[in-house]
């Protein structure tokens, strides 16, 4: 019996052995935890990197500027001139109850007209079109093809000429044929001065039908009729010339987005100066008047409005008419500084705005037809007001919070995912006069926060020498230690809410950003994975 | 991530059973009918035999089980040697047919044609290279962890041999055709790796080659590489007192597979300091991927497609053995193979005739990928017809999950 044992021992076990592969796995394969040190990412951050490039200029001291720059409002081509879709109807009739017979080729309807186009009180002299088509359709309920044509003395086509012709076939007052024939108008120029050259808006035309030379003529009796229909559509002007008109627009209130300010979401600001130049483009032939009514900085994240406080706000700004130079234009323009000296310009920006409210009355030709109908227009002419703004970065900023949404791509799924729990560290060299402080959590899709990740350490400033500079860095280590509850939830949907709250060092003076200024950060990572815990 | 420590994972501890055969003459009396009396014979066998001097077998278990590894077990597999830990295994299977006895010039010598199928892994590896992968680096903050020596080799090849043998003498001559399955290669002959305080920057000094097969299929049926080989083994009787010793020396699988075009090399010496990826913003985490790509253009680890021309795993061997005529045997062998991690292994036996149907031996070896072992043998004659050899080697290994080897060898002969 001893010896037996053994014997039986290892046979079980030769069995359990064999029958290993054969067991049920539990998972795709084995897990276990390392504990990894490794560098994330690495960057310098210059306040380039903070604004867009666009938004940034050197002073020639190395101090930085925010240069905004953008359209207040712009008055396009429609708000001053629409030509509308119009159609001009032409009907033949015979006189008397017939019936007649008409031989092939009898020219039996020709008729001379003016038509006048609908322009409101615009009175057009020239008109050269960019854009436009004519549509000319013919009803026939005569039996025999008949042939139309339809010519316009006061317009030159591209083509040269300025008669258009269609053809129709032979129809009856029970079945009528129809025919249709379009065309192209862009680069037509049109002269809206009637048949005698002292009208306006009017167009003459010639029109005529004749049987198809090569039929059989036809019997017509008072029930046969001939109708053709010219539609003018898609008109639109690439030149104008006539009287525009003496009318007023209101313009807004409406609202720009100002992206200077985005990022921030919190905090006070504190700017030494800053200009706000605006300039309106007359690019119309015809005197204009602007009244501003209001100028309002908002800010939308605290509701607080200020309104801009500046003579241009007292009265009307008047614009001269553009210059015809024949082939072009050259436009007038208006310019007006708005500073820290002549305006309320700081508490303006101090509000951190992300947009601007404005409204204005404009007035066109305020005192008449002074050019005796020698307005014009191009179709580049604008009536444009742009602003320009320009912040030295002199400030002084107490708790001013930059706020950034992420998303990190991390490994796994929120089904399975090594990265169990960690630590961040963020190593910051700063060359910028700002203390720094870190604020992380984890949000939901609706920004709600889910778990605070609570940060040790700050971004010390670097010291400021005699002169207001940062002639050296200084280092500072923050860590943030992620539990697995949060590694968690960086998988369920969520995003990484970064808040910086930055003040500068001192509140006493203020501190200019150079555009030397630097911090170089470093996000190293200590964190427990589990192999093979991404399948 | 995840593939990298699979990776190392697979090349330090994957591994099934395996063999390490008794040290003896062919024993004419267990032996006649594979010696003498067969015309034919169709012999099948399977084995399967791991080693190493620092892995137990309880971490082969979980590994091959996908279960957990909790950090006690991975510790007890932590090599002591930082230079010489070793770990490695094969698996063949085949089936042979031997044709009668020819006369003549080539009197005692049968026609054989086999066909059979193996698979190696040899690993040489640093302490450090095993605390990485099962510990993660951050036990090595402020400090350099030495990776550099380590090597592996893991082949998966089929052969048709055509050759003559003789049963009897223990000679045998044979060329074989080898299909390539799968092969990956990896060589590190400098590769260091230092993990600045708070992970600031992982400074990576390396001179690494690796070879790799065609990716796209690593499957039995997959024709990756074409080569040949040549194996055989000779044998003399000396002259000795109380009775004449049987000396034998073989190669086997001495050859190469040319692999093809679609292999991969990936060579890289340099040295990298890593300091995380530079991204432009800082805020806009969004943009920062850590993916494998990523983490291969930061190392430059990019590999070129070209052929390969790679050796095969050969093994050598020398045994010198006592009267297998006598009751009481005994023998003694040398064996070296081409494989990373792998030292000679010298093998002890000693055996017992039982009758004259059966054969056991006792064998004891040190060296190979591991350290001392103790395995046991038979061998069976079952009626007229039947050979059967049974080998178990590192016994220990079979009742405690904590040794180190285990292996295991069947075969079967059938004769008429």
């Amino acid at each position: 019996m001893k010896n037996v044992r053994p014997c039986i021992r290892v046979a079980s076990l030769l069995v359990l052995l064999f029958s290993m592969a054969g067991c049920r796995k539990e998972q795709d394969a084995s897990r276990w935890d390392v504990d990894m040190l490794v560098p994330l990412v690495s960057s310098t951050l210059t306040i380039r990197d903070l604004v867009a490039d666009s938004l940034v200029s050197t002073e020639a001291d190395g101090t930085v500027a925010l240069i905004f720059r953008d359209e207040l409002f712009a008055v396009d081509l429609d708000t001053l001139l629409k030509a509308p879709d119009t159609s001009f109807v032409y009907a033949y009739g015979l006189p008397v109850p017939g019936p007649l017979n008409f031989p092939a080729g009898f020219n039996f309807f020709n008729q001379a007209d003016v038509q006048r186009f609908d322009l409101g009180d615009v009175a057009l002299r020239r008109l050269v079109l960019r854009e436009g088509r004519l549509e000319m359709r013919m009803k026939n309920m005569v039996a025999s093809a008949v042939i139309g044509q339809f010519a316009l003395p006061g317009v030159v086509l591209p083509s040269g000429g300025n008669v258009l012709s269609t053809t129709v076939g032979a129809g009856s007052p029970s079945s009528p044929t129809f025919s249709t024939d379009q065309r192209d108008l862009a680069g037509s120029s049109f002269d809206l001065r009637g048949p005698n050259y002292n009208s306006v808006n009017t167009l003459q035309t010639d029109l005529s039908a004749q049987l198809d030379p090569a039929g059989t003529g036809a019997t017509v009796t008072d029930q046969d009729s001939v109708v053709i229909e010219a539609r003018y559509s898609g008109l639109v002007p690439q030149y104008a010339k006539g009287y525009f008109g003496s009318r007023a627009e209101e313009v807004g209130p409406d609202t720009n987005d100002l992206g200077l300010f985005d990022a921030i979401i919190d905090g006070t600001i504190d700017l030494e100066d800053a200009t706000l130049r605006l300039t309106v483009e007359n690019g119309l032939g015809a005197d204009v008047r602007i009244a501003m009514r209001s100028l309002q900085a908002y800010n939308s994240r605290t509701g607080s409005t200020v309104d801009l406080t500046h003579s241009i706000l007292n009265g009307p700004i008047n614009l001269n008419r553009a210059l015809d130079l024949g082939n072009g234009f050259t436009p007038s323009y208006y310019q007006t500084t708005v500073g820290a000296s002549n305006s309320n310009l700081l508490d303006f920006l101090e509000c951190l705005p992300d947009r601007v409210n404005y409204a204005l009355d404009l007035w066109l030709n305020p005192l008449g037809d002074v050019s005796s109908g020698n307005d014009f227009l191009y179709y580049e002419s604008r009536l444009r007001a742009d602003l320009e703004l320009e912040v030295p970065l002199r400030l002084r900023a107490q708790g001013l919070t930059l706020e950034t949404l992420s998303r990190p791509d991390l490994p796994g799924s929120n089904e399975g995912h090594g990265l169990r729990s960690g630590i961040l560290r963020l190593f910051a060299t700063n060359g910028f006069p700002m203390v720094g402080l870190v604020q992380l959590a984890i949000v939901d899709a609706e920004g709600n926060v889910l778990s605070e990740v609570p940060v040790q350490g700050s971004i010390p400033a670097g010291p400021l020498g005699a002169d207001g500079l940062v002639h050296s860095s200084a280092t500072g280590e923050l860590t943030a230690t992620l539990t697995p509850q949060q590694v968690d939830l960086l998988y369920q949907n969520t995003q990484l809410r970064t808040r910086v709250v930055l003040s500068t060092s001192t509140q006493t003076m203020y501190l200019r950003i150079l555009e030397s200024y630097a911090l170089q950060v470093q996000i190293t990572a200590a964190f427990n994975y589990l192999v093979n815990g991404d399948e | 991530m995840n593939r990298l420590f699979t990776f190392l994972s697979a090349v330090l501890t994957l591994g099934t059973l395996s063999a390490q055969s008794p040290v003896l003459a062919p024993d004419p009396v267990i032996e006649r009918g594979r010696q003498v009396d067969w015309a034919n014979m169709i012999t099948l066998w399977g084995e399967g035999d791991q080693q190493s001097n620092s892995i137990r077998n309880e971490l082969l278990a979980d590994l091959l089980l996908a279960r957990d590894l909790d950090r006690s077990t991975r510790e007890r597999s932590w090599g002591k040697s930082q230079t010489g830990d070793r770990f490695g295994y094969t698996l063949s299977a085949g089936l042979a047919w031997t044709g009668k006895r020819m006369q003549g010039r080539f009197e005692g010598w049968r026609p054989m044609v086999s066909l059979e199928h193996a698979e190696v892994l040899g690993v040489r590896y640093t302490r450090d290279l095993y605390a990485l992968t099962f510990f993660g680096n951050a036990r090595y903050e402020d400090r350099t962890a030495d990776l550099s020596g380590t090597a592996h080799l893991n082949l998966r090849y089929q052969s048709l041999a055509f050759g003559l043998v003789d049963p009897v003498k223990g000679r045998y001559l044979q060329l074989a055709v080898v299909k390539g399955q799968y092969l990956s290669e990896s060589r590190l002959d400098d590769l260091t790796l230092f993990t600045e305080r708070d992970g600031r920057s992982l400074a990576l000094d390396m001179d690494v080659t690796y070879w790799q097969s065609d990716t796209a299929s690593a499957s039995l049926s997959t024709w990756n590489g074409l080569g040949a080989s040549i194996s055989g083994a000779w044998s003399w009787t000396l002259d000795a007192e109380p009775g004449p010793l049987w000396l034998q020396v073989g190669v086997k699988d001495l050859g190469f597979i040319g692999w093809s075009n679609r292999a991969l090399t990936t060579r890289q010496d340099s040295a990298i300091n890593y300091e995380g990826f530079e991204v432009e913003d800082l805020f806009d985490l969004d943009a920062v991927v850590l993916g494998e790509d990523q983490l291969l253009d930061t190392l430059g680890l990019r590999p070129v497609h070209g052929s390969l021309l790679r050796p095969l795993p050969f093994r050598t061997h020398v045994v010198l053995a006592s009267d297998p005529t006598a009751p009481w045997q005994a023998g003694i062998g040398l064996e070296q193979r081409y494989l990373p991690g792998f030292t000679p292994q010298a093998t002890v036996s000693a055996a017992r005739r039982l009758g004259q149907v059966a054969r056991v031996s006792v064998n004891l070896g040190y060296g190979g990928f591991g350290v001392f072992r103790a395995g046991i043998a038979g061998q069976l004659r079952l009626g007229s017809h039947v050979l059967a050899d049974l080998t178990l080697s590192q016994v220990p290994g079979y009742v405690d999950l904590q040794q180190r080897g285990l292996g295991l060898a069947i075969r079967l002969c059938v004769g008429w």
